[in-house]
């Protein structure tokens, strides 16, 4: 009828290192978190304008892209990721500061074909230390 | 009574200390678990990747999620989904907020590039002229 008395224990659990677990906790939650960063290729669209302005053609570089993924210069085949080395060396003939690459993909081409060539172009520009002249064309149908 | 209350100023009060620790870290393991940082959804998108990918200021950006659904596109700008045609009306208003606009393309990688280019003309209409075609920065291309 009577419960017997149990044996009181006082459990001790030791605490002193829980401020250390803690602050190792703080710096490794501070090195390993990283806040979102925007990273991306930018580019400024041209003006909606009437004016429309004139260049050379000889100074304007046609770089199509087809929908599987085939980079034409100039009608002339180039493999992307040969497309940087391509245009630094267009870039560096005379007058070669005058080019304007003009982007055409067609229609169904993929937008990362798009990306790949771009990519490619701005390192060019970036190697040669020149300003960026770089447009993005209305698609083209596909053939 | 004097006396009584004369003990009472001079006995220095103890708070116990010893446990401040313990409470502050379960509150911090709360907070920790509880905690949502507000993000935006977008669309599911498999990003390209880029090698020249820089980091874009990121205080006027405005994303513009770019999906697609077999050959339509599928455009969410703050979490709503909208139309193409409806995209230049957004802009406009978003850039007389803030006239700085920078305008954060994410598109999928497979997105046809008809999609996109609708999507640049309305920027152009839109005059949010300042693009940033979101793409992961990597070091090596395959």
């Amino acid at each position: 009828m009577f419960k017997r008395k149990k044996t009181v224990t006082s459990p001790d659990i030791p605490t002193a290192s829980l401020g250390d677990i803690t602050f190792l906790m703080l710096i490794f939650f501070l090195v390993t978190s990283s806040f979102s960063t925007e990273m991306g290729l930018q580019i400024v669209l041209p003006e909606e304008s009437k004016e429309t302005i004139t260049m050379l053609s000889k100074n304007i570089v046609h770089v199509r892209i087809n929908k599987f993924g085939d980079v034409r210069v100039e009608d002339e085949p180039v493999e992307w990721i040969k497309l940087s080395d391509k245009a630094i060396e267009m870039l560096e003939k005379p007058n070669g500061d005058s080019l304007v690459f003009s982007i055409i993909p067609t229609r169904m081409a993929k937008y990362d074909y798009m990306i790949r060539v771009f990519d490619q172009l701005k390192i060019a520009f970036d190697k040669t230390e020149m300003k960026e002249k770089i447009s993005l064309s209305p698609a083209e149908d596909d053939e | 009574m004097r006396k009584h209350y004369e003990k009472l100023e001079q006995g220095s009060p103890v708070i116990q200390t010893s446990t401040t620790s313990d409470i502050v870290f379960l509150l911090l393991i709360f907070f920790m678990v509880t905690t949502v940082f507000r993000q935006e959804q977008g669309l599911r998108i498999d990003m390209p990747l880029a090698l020249s990918s820089k980091k874009v200021a990121s205080k006027h950006i405005s994303h513009v999620w770019v999906g697609y659904d077999g050959d339509k596109g599928v455009v969410s700008i703050d979490d709503r989904i909208v139309p193409i045609g409806a995209i230049r009306s957004i802009m406009e208003q978003k850039k007389r907020v803030d006239p700085n606009l920078i305008v954060s393309i994410m598109a999928d990688k497979n997105t046809p590039y008809s999609i996109s280019n609708d999507v640049f003309g309305q920027l152009i209409k839109a005059n949010a002229l300042l693009i940033s075609l979101s793409a992961k920065k990597v070091n090596e291309l395959k």
